[in-house]
């Protein structure tokens, strides 16, 4: 009770004293210890001012420095244990796919030493056309590498999105799995012997799917321009690309959504083998069997 | 002249041995460096009066930073830290503005 009566003498007696909070806020007063310290520093004859040159000015502003620095640097940086986790998954994927790149090269050198063996044996047990026809065969397969005259189809996202074309507004087109599958379509059905898309060799087991945003061949995913290589008679396989079914299919792909092509005939186009050639399910009947079935 | 050395050496420090903050400090950082810019902005309007104080201006500082992340903490035990911190960074935001008007008014006049 004596506080309040206290605060109640020394009321101010201004009408509008009740609006004194927002007079404090709007224009506070500079901390008022100022002005009660300069008061005393000229009582006891100072200048009103302490002046600059002081040591614990210097240490507060070091403090101050290193507190804003600090804060900076903390906060503008994402997630450090984040970040940290990223960079750790980032280099196990890339390790990985070191060793996965090693191994298939790896397995590419042990399949053609076996081909190989094999022809060599094939020759010596039971003649040259033993040999031949094991090297036929592994080309068919896709097992081994193979060079001739054919084409190169390279399909390229559009860079502007198309007016009218279907999908979102603003996008620029991209290139389907379906237009891959009809290039490589196209080729087959024009003869090619051997085809491959950005460096995978499609076999009898190889399929072109469309997963999430990637065009996947093989189970591995591409990335574009999308090079469709054919090994076949350079003419036919031209005249399909460009005047045929695929040739007016890509035409239409240029004009309609802006997706591009570009079809170049080569002499020398080479293919390398499959990197997936196994079977899990499938056996090879046994020679007697077989006999007996014939 | 002192203070700026100082400053810049805090700087070059902060960003030589950049400590790493742990993460239970970090949501009071930049309650932190609101806090040392209001009393900054204070001293630099006393001093433009001619009453600068060391002591003042030190004090004025520790101060404002330890309270300040100290309603945010209480706030965060409270489970309103966003609120209250809101609130700190208004109220410290408010005083700013209006010393940075007063340094305003000593150095250009209007």
């Amino acid at each position: 009770m004596r506080f309040l009566r206290l605060g109640q003498a020394r009321r101010d007696p201004d009408p509008a004293a009740s609006m004194a909070l927002l007079g404090e806020v709007l224009d506070p007063p500079i901390g008022p210890g100022y002005h009660s310290a300069a008061q005393a520093r000229v009582e006891a004859g100072l200048p009103a001012s302490s002046g600059y040159r002081t040591w614990l000015l210097f240490a507060t502003a070091v403090v101050l420095g290193m507190l804003v620095t600090v804060a900076a640097v903390t906060l503008r940086a994402p997630d450090p244990v984040a970040a940290e986790t990223r960079q750790q998954l980032i280099s196990r994927i890339e390790a990985a796919q070191d060793v996965g790149d090693a191994t298939s090269t790896r397995i590419e050198e042990l399949r053609g030493q076996i081909q190989q063996i094999e022809q060599d044996r094939a020759r010596a047990e039971q003649g040259p056309a033993a040999g031949r026809a094991i090297a036929s065969a592994a080309m068919q397969a896709g097992a081994s590498a193979v060079t001739g005259p054919g084409v190169v189809v390279v399909l390229e996202d559009a860079t502007e999105a198309g007016e009218g074309a279907p999908g979102l507004d603003g996008t620029p087109e991209r290139v389907n799995a379906r237009d891959v599958q009809l290039v490589v379509n196209g080729l087959w059905s024009a003869g090619a012997e051997a085809v491959s898309v950005n460096g995978h060799r499609l076999t009898s087991t190889s399929a072109i799917r469309f997963a999430g945003e990637a065009i996947i061949v093989d189970f591995r995913s591409l990335a574009p321009p999308y090079e469709v290589r054919a090994i076949g008679d350079p003419d036919r396989l031209a005249a399909e690309t460009s005047s045929g079914v695929t040739g007016a299919y890509l035409g239409e792909l240029r004009s309609q959504l802006g997706i591009t092509s570009r079809v170049d005939v080569r002499e020398d186009v080479t293919i390398s083998a499959a990197e997936r050639l196994t079977t899990r399910y499938g056996h090879v009947l046994d020679d007697t069997t077989e006999e007996d079935r014939r | 002249m002192i203070p700026v050395l100082g400053l810049v050496l805090g700087v070059v420090l902060g960003l030589v041995v950049s400590p790493e903050v742990p993460l239970w400090l970090q949501p009071y950082l930049p309650i932190a460096v609101i806090a040392a810019l209001d009393a900054v902005f204070g001293a630099a309007r006393a001093a433009l009066e001619g009453i600068f104080n060391d002591r003042v201006f030190v004090i004025s500082f520790l101060s404002n930073v330890v309270v300040a992340a100290l309603i945010v903490f209480l706030g965060n035990q409270l489970g309103v830290g966003a609120q209250l911190s809101t609130g700190v960074v208004v109220v410290l935001g408010l005083r700013i503005f209006s010393n940075v008007a007063a340094i305003r008014r000593h150095l250009l006049g209007a």
